[in-house]
């Protein structure tokens, strides 16, 4: 907690500096107001502040703030309990300019300060158009009867994986059985899977409590890039692990706790850059889950080095294959890029069981911001494709899509799955589901939601039960809301939905744009 | 029976169960109030030595009292301690004129009619769970004799106060005997 | 069955309410050669000056006796006991049968040797009820008050006697006041600030004659060769262990009656308890008489437990105090002398006037001191008790906010694991 002292006074009472290097000749973005007839001093907000904006004056006995360290995170408005804080946007703006936007202008100054990369966390917050915004669902009226969920059984049962061309049966001894076995398959109680979010980049009580969640809910979590907790190893047969390009944590034990492999080639919020975890942040714990030195940056290149075709990648997913028996599906993931339908199907003949397009509107620990706002595609046009081309080369039931990427609600779960999808990645809804405010400062590692940070008193804010509560209500509720909504439309089964493009009708789109979604405008029968 | 029970793993030092404390013990049970308004009438002398001897005296105003505290290394490890209503309690047995006892629910009360302020339970107790109340003194000519104050697990409440703050339900309600075996599983 | 107890305070209480948690019937005797009902010796200073009501006096709740089937002989003086009989003898010769025996006679004052003519003035001593109601009425138009020793019975007797307006001068032989509760550095600030209200001090000096006029005391002549004048004279050098009823028998009698960790004396069904018995101390293990009221009660617990049948070992007794003059409370444990190899944590603050002293020997703390900064010490207590090795967080132990979080998880594990 800070308190004011006399000799660090130019510390924390800091009058704004026009020097280099210490950024101050921008405004504050926020501007925290706080109601000084409610406030009883209890310095809650002093305390839960990380970001050092919150501070507390013993001498005139005032909280105040030093605004332009504010993230707007509301952790002191959550944590008030007097309601007296109100986090407010500053009033003051640049002069209306609908070229030089206030991001823009602000961007150069910090940049013109620090001449380095900006960095964010989280994903895209552009405006570009949303394409789950623009479509809407059919809905069954008199000709064909609507479900009623509380009433029929509601199928949202899917199983992820490599589906045989056709199914050879035979008899024995009476009995019907598969002449061929089927190839390992994920069993999904509901269609959503907890995204890749890595041990380092969260902490271990948020993964904690998206283990628990999964298994709750009967689905999977992904362990990201950073390996697999020993203490998490119990659930194993909910996750699913990652190989990605720094091989963090890979080893045959981890290979095997696993319910299924993901090779990561891309992330939607960084197509095509690596990943860099400084050394500070390399704690003892993370050092061994990750099996690197202690305090070494973690680093991972942007590609794989052994892998620049498609058959480097073959040899990949089946040295996996081979390595766990054939036992576990074999996901890749990549994100959503303007050939990305070509480079899905490229995979699928590579081996692939599961195929994870993740659209530029994921997440990410951190990123350089211009990356994240300005590289990749949308996911709901990329499902579209990928699935659509898969189709058309007859081997869709080859692989199952997973789409991540700015899923945010069970309507856009239906959607996608409309559009083409299996199942969806949710990462940034878990977050927001256990605490996040989406500020966007997930990379500073100081988290004051305690999600993105590894500060041993700040990921205490996460309880991993209640954590794991909030989650498994979440994907509870959206169970029910998918159920509902199949039952309008008249459908049965998540199955019966999967590429039903016709239950999606397009409000405000173009025709290139309704070509590429492979769907009709609204009004159209 | 029943005790409060802080773990650790979970505090995040907010110390709102102070806050649900203070407003619990209150007149008014009222937040503002019982900290803006009930807080005022502290003895100043006193105030320097409670919740926060340097705090408080720092600011130089009064605060109202605790009767939990959240202690904390400033290295990531805090939790709130308060009464453990022990079975054979250290403060009862050198409190010197029987102003403190075992409730017959087994909770340890003060009797602060009796309390002559000279904290031999302070000196007992070895979870530094009783403080000093400077807003009473029972001793005649000393208006320094605050008498002791101590957690007596909200008699108006079913599940104490601060339990009920705690945001990350670091503060449990539970029976003595299976604090012994509690562990928490994946907090780390 | 029958239980006897003699002597009606702090240890005989812990022995009736450890007894009634395990025998719920055999009778309780209780024979005490005061009038009173059981109150409560270390509040007289306060009763003295009227601060405290009688009702605060009372160490137990008036129905204490009624409620756990005790039947006290109170104003009858035990005088002697027979071990062969297993009977305890009364001042009016009645005859108490007794199965168990507890002696828990306490303390009596100590009037040194070598003051003369002491023998025909009237003077006083400050343990009891009594001792308040006489002085209270003696002093009242009383100029010079002397007190000699500035222990803490004296220093109290000195702080009635401040609020009733009288301010007294003390004579002490040691060099410190209060030498068995506080170290130099703390005692001079103590002293400093009783000195400010108008305590006169006389230190490495004792009282070596009385002068009187036909046995009222004039003046008092000192060690140091001056005379002070003096109309009441109270000697407060200290307690000695009450053993007058077992003199001459066979029962083991050092400083006070031995006991071993069952709280039983070499005599059987004979137990001891509180400032008469001299029971194990927990950091050296050593026997010692440890006159103060945590170790009353302590050992009165166990000694009921044993009595009843319910054998508990005494863990050992840790000396420990909790003063309060002139506004600044002071709270110790342990040792106040550094022992042999010991090393010697200190902190002190001249703005806050706050104190703290931690000796540390084998890297376990032995002593601990706090002036002012008294809150939430009781962890030393804990320290001490547990022998706990410190050295992983010895350099926080002087901080203002040292507390469990400080200790390392281990620890911090063991100490919620302990029973409770």
């Amino acid at each position: 907690m800070l308190f004011y002292e006399e000799k660090d006074a130019r510390e924390t009472l800091k009058l704004r500096s026009l020097k280099k290097g210490e950024y101050h000749q921008d405004y504050p973005l926020y501007t925290v107001v706080r109601d000084n007839d409610k406030c009883i001093r209890c310095l809650a907000c002093v305390r839960q502040c990380s970001y050092e904006a919150t501070f507390y004056d013993p001498v005139r006995n005032v909280i105040y703030n030093k605004d332009e360290a504010c993230v707007g995170c509301l952790r002191c408005v959550a944590i008030c309990p007097t309601d007296a804080i109100t986090v407010k946007r500053n009033d003051t703006k640049y002069r209306e300019n609908e070229n030089w936007r206030e991001e823009t202008i602000k961007a150069i100054k910090k940049q013109a300060d620090f001449g380095a990369a900006r960095l964010t966390g989280l994903g895209n917050d552009k405006g570009y158009k949303i394409y789950f915004d623009h479509m809407v669902l059919d809905a069954s009226q008199v000709t064909n009867p609507s479900i009623d969920p509380l009433r029929e059984p509601m199928e949202l049962r899917t199983f992820l994986g490599r589906k045989p061309d056709s199914v050879k049966v035979e008899f024995r001894n009476g009995k019907l059985h598969l002449k061929e076995k089927i190839p390992p398959q994920l069993k999904l109680e509901v269609p959503v899977i907890f995204a890749p979010m890595s041990y380092g980049s969260i902490n271990f009580n948020f993964q904690a409590a998206l283990a628990i969640a999964a298994r709750e809910a009967g689905t999977y979590f992904n362990t990201g890039e950073g390996g697999l907790h020993q203490k998490l190893r119990e659930f194993g047969s909910n996750a699913i692990v990652q190989v990605a390009s720094g091989r963090f944590g890979v080893d045959i034990d981890y290979l095997e706790a696993a319910a299924a492999v993901e090779i990561k080639i891309g992330q939607g919020a960084k197509p095509g850059i690596g990943g860099h975890l400084p050394g500070e942040k390399v704690t003892a714990d993370i050092s061994r889950t990750r099996m690197i030195p202690e305090g070494s940056d973690a680093i991972s290149p942007a590609p794989h080095h052994d892998i620049y075709s498609i058959e480097d990648l073959r040899l990949l997913i089946y040295a996996i294959k081979e390595a766990t028996r054939y036992t576990k599906p074999v996901s890749v993931k990549i994100a959503a890029v303007h050939n990305v339908a070509a480079i899905a199907s490229g995979i699928a003949r590579a081996g692939a069981d599961i195929i994870v397009i993740d659209g530029f509107r994921g997440g990410t620990g951190a990123a350089p911001t211009i990356i994240r706002d300005h590289v990749g595609i949308p996911i709901e046009l990329a499902i579209a494709q990928v699935d659509q081309r898969l189709r058309d080369e007859g081997i869709r039931n080859w692989v199952s899509l997973i789409a991540a990427g700015g899923i945010r609600s069970s309507a856009d779960i239906v959607k996608i799955i409309a559009l083409g999808a299996d199942a969806v990645y949710i990462g940034t809804a878990a977050m927001v589901a256990v605490g996040c405010t989406l500020c966007q400062q997930c990379h500073r590692g100081i988290c004051a939601w305690g999600i993105t940070t590894n500060r041993p008193d700040l990921a205490k804010r996460i309880n991993v039960d209640i954590a794991a509560e909030q989650l498994y209500n979440l994907l509870r509720g959206w169970a029910i809301e998918i159920r509902e909504m199949l039952g309008l439309m008249g459908v049965n089964s998540i199955e019966s939905l999967r590429g039903n493009r016709l239950k999606l009708r397009g409000v405000g789109l173009t025709q290139e744009e309704l070509d590429v979604l492979g769907i009709k405008h609204a009004g159209l029968q | 029976m029943k005790v409060v029970f802080p773990i650790e793993e979970r505090c995040i030092d907010c110390h709102l169960c102070e806050v649900a404390c203070i407003v619990e013990h209150s007149e008014t049970k009222d937040p503002i109030l019982a900290y803006m308004v009930e807080g005022l009438s502290f003895n100043e002398e006193w105030s320097a030595f409670t919740p926060d001897p340097h705090e408080a005296l720092e600011a130089g105003k009064p605060k109202p009292l605790n009767r939990t505290r959240v202690r904390n290394n400033g290295a990531g490890v805090s939790f709130s301690m308060m009464c453990r209503h022990c079975e054979e309690p250290k403060c009862v047995e050198a409190c010197k004129n029987g102003s403190l006892y075992i409730a017959e629910d087994g909770r340890i009360l003060l009797n602060e009619d009796k309390c002559v302020g000279c904290w031999m339970c302070i000196m007992a107790c070895p979870w530094g769970a009783i403080s000093r109340n400077p807003t009473r003194g029972n001793v005649k000519g000393l208006e320094r004799t605050a008498i002791s104050h101590k957690c007596d697990l909200c008699p108006d409440r079913e599940i104490p106060a601060c339990v009920m703050a705690c945001p990350t339900e670091a503060l449990i309600y539970i029976e003595k005997e299976e604090i012994k075996n509690y562990e928490v599983r994946f907090s780390r | 069955m029958r239980y006897v107890l003699v002597g009606n305070s702090i240890a005989a209480t812990g022995a009736i309410e450890a007894i009634r948690r395990v025998d719920k019937d055999n009778e309780i005797v209780v024979i005490s050669d005061e009038p009173h009902f059981v109150y409560t010796r270390a509040l007289i200073h306060e009763y003295l000056a009227s601060m405290v009501t009688e009702d605060m006096m009372y160490y137990r709740p008036r129905d204490f006796y009624e409620k756990n089937g005790v039947t006290p002989l109170l104003g009858r003086k035990a005088v002697s006991v027979d071990f062969e009989k297993k009977e305890v003898k009364l001042e009016d010769g009645e005859e108490i049968k007794y199965d168990k025996l507890l002696l828990a006679t306490g303390g009596k004052p100590f009037i040194p040797p070598g003051i003369e003519d002491l023998a025909k003035i009237r003077y006083f001593t400050f343990t009891k009820w009594k001792d308040a109601d006489e002085l209270r009425e003696a002093v009242a138009d009383a100029e010079n008050i002397v007190v000699l020793g500035a222990g803490l019975i004296g220093l109290q007797c000195v702080d009635g006697l401040l609020h009733m307006g009288k301010r007294a001068t003390v004579v002490e032989l040691a060099d410190t006041i209060l030498p068995m509760a506080l170290d130099r550095k703390a005692s001079d600030i103590i002293k400093d600030a009783l000195e400010k209200e108008g305590v006169k001090f006389y230190l490495n000096n004792t009282i070596t004659k009385v002068y009187h006029r036909n046995g009222e005391l004039k003046e008092v002549q000192l060690k140091s060769g001056e005379r002070l004048p003096a109309d009441i004279l109270v000697i407060a050098v200290g307690v000695r262990p009450r053993t007058d009823i077992v003199m001459d028998t066979k029962i083991e009698i050092d400083r006070g009656i031995v006991v071993n960790e069952l709280m039983e004396t070499n005599i059987p069904d004979v137990y001891a308890a509180g400032d008469v018995a001299q029971g194990k101390e927990i950091i050296t293990g050593i026997k010692m008489v440890i006159p103060i009221i945590p170790v009353a009660y302590a050992h009165g617990k166990y000694a009921g437990f044993n009595m009843a049948g319910e054998e508990r070992v005494f863990p050992g007794a840790l000396s420990m105090n909790s003063l309060q003059f002139a506004n600044i409370p002071v709270i110790s444990y342990g040792f106040i002398k550094p022992p042999e190899g010991s090393e010697e944590l200190t902190y002190f603050d001249p703005d806050r006037l706050i104190y703290k002293r931690i000796l540390i020997q084998n890297d376990r703390i032995v002593g601990a001191l706090f002036l002012r900064a008294v809150d939430r010490v009781g962890i030393f207590r804990y320290l001490i008790e547990r022998k706990l090795d410190v050295t992983s967080f010895k350099e926080h132990l002087l901080k203002d906010d040292f507390d469990y979080p400080y200790l390392p998880k281990k620890y911090r594990l063991e100490m919620w694991r302990e029973p409770y």
